[in-house]
């Protein structure tokens, strides 16, 4: 390993990587906290049907993968390195998890192992993905973060889906949601489709964020229809996911079953646009 | 930096990212036709609740009845109370027993039970949701 790192001209460094790992445990705090403090998501820790756990647990592994590819504890080169990163982060959420779930008296000697096995489980999803982002966004290299070399169409749509996954996994889990969605007339959720498609598209293109993205002599309707549009299908798609994986369509027929996606997409189209900007 | 950040949207992209572009459009105007339509009928629709008993076991103290509450309509109704009676010969109620539902969305099921400690095998069991509010 060493032989390899040095021949490619970049020498482990310990406390580089040791730095990482603290950034890691920093992202970890910062990203995960709101959902570690969520009562739904103690809930689900055992009411959460196992087999939908256990999807979203081996989902998360290709998606911090993804992640690492583009931004990672170290510079990356080769998607071995990659896997190790994104396991990192796996490991560091986890540990963070158990560490402020103890801390909060949510598990105790007395929880059932179900229980205890499903809480850490379920919060070591976002706090890897904070992990992950946390060395990119903490990180003080002026180049890091960088998506310089695969900037392609599929990255970016991967993006979306990372940031909007993030947001969705804040929210879905509450109740509000779906009370949101009870609330609405089909003409507020009509109205929820056209905002959402408006800010993501604004966000990126026009109001001009550091990270925003240039259309030159390209007509905004094209980037439309090739960036935001499926960029929305997107975080709808993930929304839809969130909702089925935490029972919160179970039983419902199709209309609130839409009505619902509608309204947890609207966070997710602005992850979505967020981290096209961010990462 | 700054100028190393900004990315540029080319003119003239690959197919797959039209076709991309293009599903997913018909996927949004086929999503927001679908709720347009839903807004036209469901007009000023109300909730329709039926519940029907789908099991009868015995439990450790009594009997648990387990029940499906239906939505039949095209509103969604909130906190429903479902309350079971066992009815003697008489048509008396020997025991009662009330649990609320927190949601049933339109045209949606929801399962729950309640728990008697006579055999609802042995009574003539009336099981109703027994009002609801709007969400």
């Amino acid at each position: 390993m060493e032989t390899e790192n040095t021949a490619r001209g970049a020498p482990f460094q310990t406390t580089a990587f040791v730095t990482g790992l603290g950034r890691g445990i920093a992202g970890a705090l910062l990203f995960a906290l709101p959902m570690q403090m969520t009562m739904e998501m103690w809930d689900l820790g055992f009411a959460m049907d196992r087999f939908r756990l256990a999807l979203l647990l081996v989902i998360t592994v290709p998606l911090l993968v993804g992640i690492a590819h583009r931004i990672g504890f170290e510079k990356t080169f080769s998607w071995r390195e990659d896997v190790r990163d994104a396991m990192i982060a796996y490991a560091i959420g986890i540990l963070a998890s158990a560490m402020i779930l103890t801390l909060f008296k949510l598990l105790t000697p007395e929880t059932s192992q179900q229980d205890f096995l499903g809480k850490i489980a379920l919060q070591a999803v976002p706090a890897g993905i904070g992990a992950l982002l946390g060395r990119s966004q903490l990180g003080a290299d002026p180049d890091d973060a960088e998506d310089a070399p695969d900037s392609g169409y599929g990255a970016e749509l991967f993006m979306m889906a990372v940031g909007a996954l993030f947001l969705n996994l804040n929210m879905a889990p509450t109740e509000e949601m779906i009370l949101i969605s009870y609330k609405m007339t089909p003409w507020h959720a009509l109205a929820t489709i056209g905002l959402s498609i408006l800010v993501m598209h604004a966000f990126v293109y026009t109001v001009s964020f550091k990270g925003g993205h240039a259309l030159e002599d390209t007509p905004g309707w094209h980037a439309l229809i090739r960036f935001t549009l499926p960029g929305y299908v997107i975080a709808l798609l993930v929304s839809v996911y969130c909702l089925w994986s935490f029972g919160r369509l179970d039983g419902t027929g199709s209309m609130p079953t839409l009505m619902s996606t509608i309204v947890l997409g609207f966070p997710g189209a602005i992850g979505a646009a967020a981290a096209r900007l961010i990462l | 930096m700054a100028r190393s950040r900004r990315k540029i949207v080319r003119r003239h992209p690959h197919w797959i990212e039209w076709t991309t572009g293009l599903l997913s459009t018909a996927l949004v105007i086929t999503m927001t036709g679908m709720i347009v339509y839903h807004g036209v009928t469901a007009e000023d629709a109300a909730p329709d609740l039926s519940v029907t008993v789908t099991a009868q076991r015995q439990t450790i103290q009594g009997f648990a009845l387990s029940f499906v509450v239906s939505n039949a309509g095209k509103k969604t109704a909130a906190g429903v109370p479902v309350t079971g009676r066992l009815l003697d010969g008489e048509r008396q109620a020997v025991e009662t027993r009330e649990v609320t539902i927190d949601y049933v969305p339109a045209q949606s099921q929801v399962e729950g039970a309640l728990l008697f400690s006579g055999d609802p095998r042995s009574y003539r069991v009336e099981l109703r949701a027994s009002g609801y509010s709007d969400p």
